[in-house]
């Protein structure tokens, strides 16, 4: 479909000064959604203990 | 019990207690006249911050006006007397905000006016101002209703925390009312938009709110 | 008699469905196929997003947000609206199996309604060079993510879960009006946040190459939303149901 855009590991690590505004909205979307999955098992197994 | 029996109990009930109506006149009465004195004397766009001030302390004195409306009609059983009687209880809390509408939200749109007078020197954008004042009193005063009969037996700050969001949209209508006033351009299309709003919850909101109550009462 | 015949059918399936205990074990069957369907699916849109779409002619590399901020900024009003649905739902057809899944839905919506909020006024700095403004969107997404915390401190403020399922129920209907707000408030009043980049009724106004993966990333950023919101229905379902003789054999 389309090409790598960059041409270099530290390329894609700077994205021309927009890395870091891209990178740490991917660190939250990948923190926010793995410690909500988290949080809900934790919950589970809890009430789970807590009927047992 | 006729519609007019019912308004002048509302009535009486209200004008008993007076803190309950003269409370919030006198609020706004004083922040209006409080708020100059925080103005740097020397600065003369006094009339700038004018209608945001009283926007906002609107919205705060319909919340004082609002705050545990249903509360004491609860505990001395009127409520419950409206569940078993063939009274329809929408209709009386139609009244109610109604009568709340007539003693406080009039009053407080009359002085909202004037004291527009003393900061733009200008009576035709008081003029301008009155009847939306008249419709933003009563939205608020709907919406508030709406938060603290949800929030019942459980104390009016929770009720008007959830329904400030619900008024934010009206504040902006306001916002670009208050352009519209001092441009003179489009005002009765706002004018228009706020009375639709209002047109369409003054006879929603008492069939929800009664709703809401007979929950609280189950 | 056909009509008959239909609802007979309709009411028995709601009511079949709508008992939390098939619930339960249809959405245990189902969830590990959507959780590794979505994941996969949104990681590739991810990959696709960032390293091989093009670079933005205006804004250069910073518009590769757009493949977290949409998706989440649309699941948080469809989240929104689904939990009004179901709200209506329990208020009509009286399905407890709703109230549980409206009242589950709250907390996710506020996650994700804040992580839209979050990254869009990250992707503010370099665009529009400030993280914050004071306009028709961005304050009514402000909004919707308050109106989540009043639902959940309003139930949480209740013993009784049957009145607060209902109130809440209310509430969330009442509140309902602010999606159509947040939704047409770009194109109402002008406001410094580009108008929607993807419609119905019109063409989309954005380059095929960028589009299809930011589809992929909704459906994919959905499915994962849809799975954490299984979990804490699940949550929901333990806490109401604990003395139900089936989840006592279940467990």
């Amino acid at each position: 479909m389309s090409k790598f855009a960059f041409s270099s590991i530290s390329d894609v690590m700077n994205m021309d000064g927009h890395g870091i505004y891209v990178w740490i909205v991917f660190a939250l979307f990948f923190i926010a959604l793995s410690t909500s999955f988290f949080i809900f098992n934790l919950l589970i197994k809890k009430y789970q203990k807590r009927i047992k | 019990m006729n519609i007019l029996l019912l308004l002048k109990n509302e009535g009486l009930k209200l004008i008993k207690k007076t803190r309950a109506w003269l409370g919030p006149i006198l609020i706004f009465i004083l922040i209006m006249v409080a708020f100059p004195l925080t103005v740097e004397l020397t600065s003369n766009n006094l009339s700038d911050a004018f209608y945001p001030v009283l926007f906002i302390s609107i919205l705060l004195v319909m919340m004082l006006a609002t705050e545990g409306i249903f509360l004491e009609d609860y505990d001395d059983g009127t409520l419950e007397l409206f569940l078993i009687s063939k009274n329809s209880l929408s209709q009386w809390v139609f009244l109610k905000i109604f009568m709340h509408w007539l003693l406080i939200g009039v009053p407080i749109s009359l002085l909202g006016a004037f004291f527009n007078l003393g900061a733009n020197n200008d009576l035709s954008s008081s003029i301008m101002l009155f009847p939306a004042l008249l419709i933003a009193t009563y939205i608020f005063l709907i919406l508030f209703c709406f938060g603290n009969s949800l929030s019942l037996t459980k104390g009016s700050a929770l009720g008007t925390l959830i329904t400030l969001p619900l008024t934010l949209p009206i504040l902006v209508i306001l916002g670009k009312l208050n352009t519209a006033i001092i441009f003179n351009i489009n005002y009765f299309e706002f004018l228009i938009l706020i009375f639709g709003v209002l047109s369409i919850i003054i006879f929603a909101f008492p069939a929800i709110i009664s709703r809401i109550i007979k929950t609280h009462l189950e | 008699m056909l009509r008959e015949i239909l609802i007979i059918v309709i009411k028995k399936f709601i009511h079949q469905f709508a008992s939390p205990k098939t619930y339960f074990y249809q959405v245990n069957r189902l969830y590990p196929w959507i959780l590794y369907i979505s994941i996969s699916i949104y990681i590739s849109a991810i990959i696709w997003g960032l390293f091989f779409t093009p670079k933005d002619f205006v804004q250069g590399h910073s518009y590769r947000i757009i493949y977290f901020h949409v998706p989440a900024s649309f699941v948080a009003q469809s989240l929104y609206a689904a939990m009004a649905i179901s709200s209506a739902v329990f208020l009509i057809w009286r399905v407890k199996l709703a109230a549980y899944l409206s009242r589950s839905i709250a907390p996710v919506g506020a996650m994700v309604t804040f992580i839209a909020l979050v990254s869009g006024s990250i992707w503010g700095i370099p665009t529009w060079g400030t993280w914050w403004e004071w306009d028709a969107r961005i304050t009514s997404t402000l909004i919707l993510f308050i109106m989540y915390l009043g639902l959940i401190s309003l139930h949480n403020s209740f013993n009784n879960f049957e009145k607060a399922d209902k109130l809440f129920s209310y509430l969330s209907i009442i509140g309902f009006v602010q999606i159509p707000i947040i939704k047409k408030s770009v194109d109402w009043w002008s406001s410094l946040h580009q108008p929607a980049s993807i419609t119905i009724s019109d063409k989309p106004s954005i380059d095929p190459s960028m589009l299809y993966p930011l589809f992929m990333a909704m459906i994919g950023f959905a499915g994962l939303v849809a799975c954490i919101v299984i979990l804490s229905s699940k949550v929901q379902i333990y806490i109401r149901e604990k003395n139900k003789n089936w989840i006592k054999d279940y467990v």
